[in-house]
C-alpha cells in the first residue's frame, strides 16, 4: 500500500530568488520505510516536502525546476503540478493552522477530509472511528475542539490526514512545538506505520532520526550532504557539528569510540544506534 | 530579591484553583526555569509577574512594587515578559524599528544603541533594515528576544523561547542568554525544552496540578527525573542515552564554544 | 418548513430589497417581525451567548444612531410643513421623513445580516458553499474571512497583552489610545495575512478544493430549492420590478 519515493537531480528555484532552494537533490526512500530529513533553517527541508506533496508545483507554476520526482510508479517531471492529496499527505508544523476551523468537534473535524473526497456516510463514520481509536482519541470523539490541548489538537490534525490513508505521509518538523512526552508518543505512533505508509519527516535535531528512522538525509543550503543509516551520522559527527545540535551528537560519537566504557554498555549503545 | 511570590493563589474560575499558596523569590542574576504540564499554570505565572493578572490572594512584589497596585506598563520597566507568538507583537516596518520600540516607549537613554546591541546579541545585525516578515520564522522569534533585551528591563521572562527555533538560531539563543546572565540580568524561562535550558539554569521550579510546587537547583535535575517526568517534561533521548552509559564509565565530553558573530 | 442556509440567504436578500424599495413604516414592521422571528424560529436564533450579546449591542447602537439621525435631519432638512416645535426648535416633516426612511432602511439591512451571521456557523456556511459548487478560491476566501472575524476578539486580546508586556503605553488618555490603535492593528493584519496563507494551504492539503470541484448534484433533491426559498426570491424580484416600474413610469 505504501509508495516508494525516488528523487533524481531535483533542482528548484523560487521565482525572484538568486539562489536555488534545492540543488541536484537525489534521494531514494523505500516503500513503507521511514526517512528523517535533517538540517538547519533554510536548508530546503520544507521546500522538498512541499515539492513532493505537489504544493510547490501548484503554487509556483512559473518557477524554474529540473530533474524528476517519482512517487510509486508515477513519474513527475520535474515535479508534481497539482496537490497530490490523497496519495500524498503533508502535515504542517503548526497544528492549529491545520484544524479546518469549520467543524466543531473532533469526529466532525476528522470527517471533513472524507467529505471532501465524497466518501459515503456509512463508510466515513466507520473510518473516522477507526482512525480516532488508532490515535487514542476515541474518548474525545464528541469533544469540542476548543477544549483540547495543543498535543491533542495535533493528534486530531494528524487523524484528519491519516483518515484518507495516504500511501505517503510527509511531516514538516512535527516535533518542534511538542513537549517531550508528546514527542515520544508521536514517534511511537509513527513507528507503527512501518510498512503501511512511507513516512518522511523533517527535524533540526537528531532525536527522531536516532529513534525512528531507517534512513537519514542531511540537507544544507539545498544540497544533500549525507544519506544513509543514522549510525553513520554519529560516526561522521564532526562534519555536521555546525548543522545539527552539537553537544548530543558529539557526546554520542565520543561514547561510541570510548575505550574506557565497559564493553557490555558500549555494545548496547552501538546496538541502539545500529552501528556494528 | 528582585521578585517575590508571596503565598500567591490564583484560579481562572472559582472552584478550580490553578496556583495554591505559591511562594518563591528570585535571586538577582539567576536563570530560573519553570516547567510543568500544559495547564499547570506556567503561563499564568508570567501574567502574574507583570500585572496582567492579579492574584486572588497573596501578593506578587516586583522590585518593591505590588503588582496588584501597579499598571503593567509601569512594571514593564523592571520586568519584560515575552509571550510565545511573535505575530502578537511584531508591528514595525523594519527590524531596527521593532527593536527600538521598547527602549523608546520606556524612555531609556540611547534607545538606538540599546536596540543595536540587542540585535547584535541575537545575530540580527545584518537584517536591521529588513521588514520583519522578510525574515524566517525562527529569526522573527529571535527578534522578540532582541526586543525584550533592548527594553533594558532587569528581569527578562520568556514563554517557550526555543520553540520553532532551528539549529543556528538555537545556538544564538543559548549564547545570548548566557551573555545576559553574565551581565547580571535575571532570566525567568517557561519551557519544556529541558535539554536546552537545564545546562544554563540555576534553579528549576516544577509546577504540578495537585501538589505544591517544587524548587530545586538545576544541577540536581537528573536526580529529580521522576518528578520532572510526572510534570510532563523529559530530557532529550540522546542525553538519556549518554546517562545510561555514564553510570558505568567515564565519558569524553567535548564542549564547543558558540560561533562568533560574523 | 425547513429553514436552511438557502432559505436564510433568500430571506436576507428579501429584507435588503424590501428595505431599499419600501417605505419606512413597512421597514419598521419588518424589523419588528424579524426580531420576533429571531426568538420564535430556532433556525434564526443566535448560536451562542456571544452572538446574542453582539446582536443586542450593535442593534442598540444603531437604534440610537437612527434616532439621532432622524432628529438632526428633521431640524436641518427644512422641507415640507412644520411638524412640531420643541423648545423653540422647529422640526420639519420633510426632514423627519428623510431621517426615518434612511434610518430604518439602515436598521433593517443591518438586522437582516446580523440575524444571518448570528444564527449560522462557519461550518454550515462551508458545507453550503461546498454543496453549491462555488469556485475554490472564492469559497476559501469566504471561509478564511469568517474564521478571522470569529477569532478577532481573542486575537486582539492576545496582541494587547503582548504589547503591554513590552512597555507599550496602551491605556491612558485619548492620544495614547489612538497611538495604541496602530500597535494593535499592525500585528493583527501582518500575522493574519501570513496565517491565512498557511491556513489556505492546509485546507487544500485536505482536499478542500477537490471537494468543491468534484461535487456535482449529489444526494436526493439537493439542487431543488425549497418553496420558502422560491417564494422569498419571487417576492424580492417582484419588489424590485415594482420599484423600477414606479421609477420609470412617472405618476400622472
Amino acid at each position: 500500500m505504501a509508495d516508494s519515493i525516488s528523487i533524481k537531480s531535483f533542482t528548484f528555484r523560487y521565482p525572484g530568488s538568486h539562489r536555488n532552494a534545492l540543488s541536484e537533490v537525489s534521494l531514494e526512500i523505500q516503500a513503507g520505510s521511514c526517512c528523517a530529513i535533517l538540517g538547519p533553517t533554510g536548508a530546503g527541508k520544507t521546500t522538498l516536502l512541499q515539492a513532493v506533496a505537489g504544493v510547490l508545483g501548484a503554487h509556483h507554476a512559473q518557477a524554474a525546476a529540473n530533474g524528476h520526482i517519482q512517487i510509486g510508479s508515477v513519474v513527475h517531471s520535474p515535479l508534481p503540478r497539482s496537490i497530490l492529496f490523497p496519495r500524498v499527505g503533508l502535515f504542517l508544523q503548526d497544528p492549529t493552522v491545520q484544524i479546518s476551523g469549520i467543524r466543531d468537534n473532533v469526529e466532525d473535524e476528522v470527517r471533513f477530509t472524507l467529505d471532501n473526497l465524497r466518501v459515503g456516510d456509512e463508510e466515513a463514520v466507520q473510518r473516522v472511528r477507526i482512525q480516532l481509536e488508532e490515535l487514542g482519541l476515541g474518548m474525545l470523539a464528541t469533544r469540542p475542539l476548543s477544549q483540547l490541548s495543543g498535543g491533542e489538537l495535533q493528534r486530531v490534525a494528524l487523524a484528519g490526514m491519516l483518515v484518507a490513508s495516504p500511501p505517503v505521509l510527509l511531516l514538516d518538523e512535527p516535533l518542534n512545538s511538542l513537549d517531550a512526552t508528546a514527542q515520544a508518543r508521536l514517534l511511537r505512533l509513527l513507528a507503527t506505520f512501518r510498512g503501511r505508509h512511507t513516512v518522511v519527516l523533517t527535524d533540526y535535531g537528531i532525536d527522531a532520526a536516532l529513534r525512528l528512522a531507517d534512513r537519514v538525509v542531511v540537507l544544507s543550503e539545498g544540497r544533500v550532504l549525507y544519506q544513509g543509516a543514522p549510525a553513520g551520522l554519529v560516526s561522521r559527527s564532526e562534519e555536521f557539528v555546525d548543522l545539527l545540535p552539537a553537544d548530543s551528537l558529539v557526546r554520542l560519537s565520543g561514547l561510541a569510540g570510548d575505550e574506557r566504557i565497559p564493553s557490555p554498555e558500549r555494545r548496547f549503545f552501538r546496538k541502539i544506534l545500529g552501528a556494528l | 530579591m528582585s521578585i517575590q511570590f508571596d503565598n500567591v493563589s490564583f484560579a481562572y474560575t472559582a472552584g478550580s484553583p490553578l496556583l495554591n499558596n505559591l511562594a518563591f523569590d528570585t535571586v538577582p542574576g539567576e536563570c530560573l526555569l519553570i516547567v510543568g504540564h500544559n495547564g499547570a499554570g506556567k503561563s499564568t505565572i508570567l501574567k502574574l509577574l507583570n500585572g496582567i493578572m492579579k492574584p486572588n490572594s497573596g501578593r506578587v512584589v516586583v522590585f518593591g512594587k505590588d503588582t496588584a497596585r501597579s499598571h503593567t506598563a509601569e512594571l514593564a520597566r523592571d520586568v519584560s515578559v515575552t509571550f510565545q507568538n511573535p505575530g502578537d507583537q511584531i508591528f514595525a516596518r523594519t527590524v531596527f524599528d521593532e527593536a527600538r520600540f521598547g527602549p523608546r516607549a520606556l524612555n531609556r537613554k540611547n534607545p538606538d544603541a540599546l536596540a543595536r546591541a540587542a540585535l547584535a546579541l541575537c545575530g540580527l545585525t545584518r537584517s536591521e533594515g529588513k521588514h520583519p516578515y522578510d525574515l524566517s520564522a525562527p529569526e522573527r522569534k529571535l527578534l522578540t528576544v532582541a526586543s525584550a533585551v533592548a527594553s533594558g528591563a532587569r528581569v527578562l521572562a520568556f514563554d517557550e523561547p526555543s520553540v520553532t527555533l532551528s539549529q543556528p538560531e538555537r545556538r544564538t539563543l543559548e549564547h545570548a542568554l548566557r551573555t545576559l546572565r553574565s551581565e547580571g540580568r535575571t532570566l525567568i524561562i517557561v519551557s519544556h525544552d529541558l535539554g536546552f535550558f537545564v545546562p544554563m539554569a540555576d534553579r528549576i521550579l516544577v509546577l504540578q496540578s495537585a501538589s505544591p510546587a517544587l524548587l530545586f537547583p538545576a544541577p540536581k535535575a537528573a536526580t529529580h527525573e521522576n518528578v520532572l517526568r510526572r510534570a510532563g517534561v523529559r530530557f532529550p533521548y540522546a542525553d538519556r542515552l549518554v546517562r545510561i552509559v555514564r553510570r558505568s564509565g567515564r565519558i569524553r565530553h567535548s564542549h564547543r564554544p558558540p560561533p562568533s558573530e560574523p | 418548513m425547513t429553514i436552511g442556509i438557502p432559505e436564510k440567504l433568500a430571506l436576507t436578500l428579501f429584507l435588503v430589497v424590501a428595505a431599499v424599495t419600501l417605505p419606512w413604516n413597512i421597514s419598521a414592521l419588518l424589523i419588528a417581525a424579524l426580531l420576533s422571528a429571531r426568538t420564535l424560529i430556532p433556525a434564526l436564533r443566535p448560536l451562542d451567548q456571544t452572538a446574542r450579546r453582539r446582536f443586542r449591542k450593535i442593534f442598540f447602537v444603531l437604534l440610537c444612531l437612527v434616532a439621532v439621525m432622524t432628529a438632526v435631519n428633521s431640524v436641518f432638512v427644512r422641507s415640507g410643513a412644520v411638524w412640531a416645535e420643541i423648545a423653540g426648535i422647529r422640526l420639519f416633516e420633510g426632514g423627519l421623513l428623510f431621517g426615518l426612511t434612511t434610518g430604518f432602511r439602515l436598521l433593517l439591512i443591518a438586522a437582516a445580516f446580523l440575524v444571518l451571521f448570528g444564527s449560522t456557523s462557519i461550518g454550515a456556511f462551508a458545507d453550503y458553499l461546498n454543496h453549491v459548487g462555488i469556485p475554490g478560491p472564492i469559497a476559501t476566501t469566504a471561509l478564511l474571512s469568517l474564521h478571522f472575524l470569529d477569532h478577532l476578539p481573542e486575537r486582539i486580546q492576545q496582541i494587547f497583552i503582548a504589547q503591554e508586556s513590552r512597555g507599550a503605553p496602551l491605556r491612558g488618555n485619548l492620544v495614547a489610545r489612538i497611538r495604541s490603535f496602530f500597535l494593535l492593528l499592525s500585528p493583527l493584519v501582518l500575522s493574519s495575512i501570513v496565517e491565512s496563507i498557511e491556513r489556505g494551504t492546509a485546507l487544500e492539503l485536505r482536499g478542500f478544493h477537490l471537494g468543491i470541484s468534484l461535487r456535482t448534484a449529489s444526494g436526493p433533491g439537493n439542487r431543488h430549492w425549497s418553496p420558502t426559498t422560491v417564494a422569498l426570491l419571487a417576492f424580492s424580484i417582484i419588489l424590485v420590478v415594482y420599484r423600477l416600474t414606479l421609477w420609470l413610469i412617472p405618476s400622472p
